[in-house]
């Protein structure tokens, strides 16, 4: 039973979208299976110039910490169909088949993401881990983009969407939410998967994971402080 | 996981495959879903399905065996060319009524599951959301393969499980969808595979925690070992 409510935290360069219907225990789970995967893919590989070994190894943790992976998804694209062209448009297109009950309020959510300053805290550390401009002598400088958001329901069911680009655009301090210039944008891939944590494989690493997790939780973790009745 | 709700029947998205159940408890319909994913990770980790199909389909129910689900019979047949058009409905359809012919040998059951398993396409044909997401799970593969699982219980608690899959050399055009996919035999390799196989509780109750240590024992490998100090941009 979902009350149609989400609280907002940022992990890495994750926006999760985290149901209000989750008990403590589950909303740490939930931050610290995914932190796990996004640090250990984030010491083996670099996130933005690296990106597909990055996410192959990635997607590897989340099956070997018990995530039964259901549905995965890869397009290697530019998709010129998403409405507005903005790199969180294109993460929240690739979320595709969300429960139509939840629609309102995600897409409530949306909006209140798209409200938020760009002075935020999370929207500087996202843009920290998310965002870099490369140039080298002689050639167009290349901005690269990876963002994910994902929707955490009670079982812990998951549905994430993720979006890797490479653009000669330049971009602003608002990057998540600017207009791409589709003829600017060299790469772009889209990825999704859906899956749910196997509740006994987890019940037995979850004390080594918090363990472990602990001394850099507070580095890559942050909420976005919205109100989660607003959402 | 995708699931949709059919006159009563629970079908589910699994790892790209469709799951039926049909009057499963909900311990057995638990029991179908990890030996189902279990399996089909061990035979893909082997084999590819698509362009491996038999191994692939040979692989999975030996795997299927050891977590508890005995074949009573199994096929793997190349469709003749005498058909003219195959669609994936039909092969699938076909597939899983020769499993069912295997297990049971009775017309109207076997007539009533038939029913169950092409209504069960329709029903994910007319999700949105299902079809996208079969479309998007086959969009990269080279050729096409699925498989259908139809999994009853009967009321002395006996559970049997009928598996079809297709598998062919020939992939659908972008932006169509997977199930209505239509495709002529003359240019084109398809093959379907059949099996039925009967559930003993048993068995599976002696290797779940084995299934949950398997993948525990890596879980507990990696959160030890595995580094977690982000790389250094240069």
């Amino acid at each position: 039973m979902h009350t149609k409510r989400f609280s907002l935290v940022l992990s890495g360069n994750c926006l999760l979208l985290l149901s209000a219907d989750l008990d403590d225990q589950q909303r740490q789970d939930a931050i610290d299976a995914h932190l796990f995967c996004w640090l250990n893919a984030s010491a083996e590989f670099l996130l933005l110039s690296e990106n597909q070994q990055w996410h192959g190894t990635y997607m590897d943790r989340h099956t070997g910490l018990g995530w039964v992976v259901s549905a995965t998804g890869e397009r290697i694209n530019v998709e010129t169909a998403t409405v507005p062209f903005t790199p969180l448009a294109i993460a929240w297109h690739g979320l595709g088949s969300l429960p139509a009950s939840l629609l309102p309020t995600l897409n409530a959510a949306l909006t209140m993401i798209q409200a938020l300053p760009e002075t935020h805290p999370a929207l500087q550390a996202l843009g920290a881990e998310a965002l870099e401009r490369t140039q080298a002598p002689g050639v167009k400088p290349v901005t690269r983009i990876a963002l994910e958001l994902r929707v955490v329901l009670p079982g812990l069911k998951v549905l994430a969407s993720s979006v890797f680009l490479e653009t000669h655009q330049c971009l602003e301090r608002q990057w998540l939410t600017q207009p791409l210039e589709i003829e600017e944008v060299s790469r772009q891939v889209t990825r999704n998967f859906t899956g749910e944590l196997f509740p006994d494989v987890f019940a037995g690493i979850r004390t080594l994971l918090e363990t472990r997790l602990e001394p850099l939780r507070a580095m890559y973790v942050m909420p976005l402080n919205v109100r989660e009745d607003s959402l | 996981m995708s699931e949709i709700q059919n006159a009563g029947n629970n079908v589910q998205v699994n790892n790209g495959d469709l799951l039926v159940f049909v009057g499963l408890s909900e311990e057995n319909s638990d029991a179908l879903k990890y030996s189902h994913l279990f399996s089909s990770l061990a035979a893909s980790a082997e084999y590819f399905p698509t362009t491996e199909g038999q191994q692939w389909f040979q692989a999975y129910l030996k795997t299927m065996e050891s977590c508890g689900w005995l074949p009573v019979k199994f096929s793997y047949v190349k469709e003749a060319a005498s058909a003219q058009n195959f669609s994936v409905k039909n092969l699938l359809v076909k597939a899983v009524k020769a499993g069912l012919g295997y297990a049971t040998g009775g017309a109207s059951m076997v007539s009533s599951l038939v029913s169950v398993a092409s209504d069960a396409v329709d029903t994910v044909a007319q999700s949105p959301e299902a079809v996208a997401l079969l479309d998007r799970l086959n969009a990269e593969k080279e050729g096409t393969s699925l498989s259908i699982a139809v999994c009853t219980q009967q009321a002395n608690g006996e559970v049997m499980l009928s598996v079809g899959c297709i598998q062919s050399s020939e992939s659908p055009p972008d932006k169509s969808s997977f199930l209505v996919f239509e495709w002529s035999s003359s240019h084109s390799d398809s093959y379907t595979g059949a099996a039925a196989l009967t559930f003993h509780r048993g068995l599976y109750d002696t290797v779940k925690s084995t299934l949950i240590q398997r993948v525990g024992d890596k879980s507990k490998n990696d959160v030890l070992t595995k580094p977690i100090e982000p790389k250094k941009r240069p």
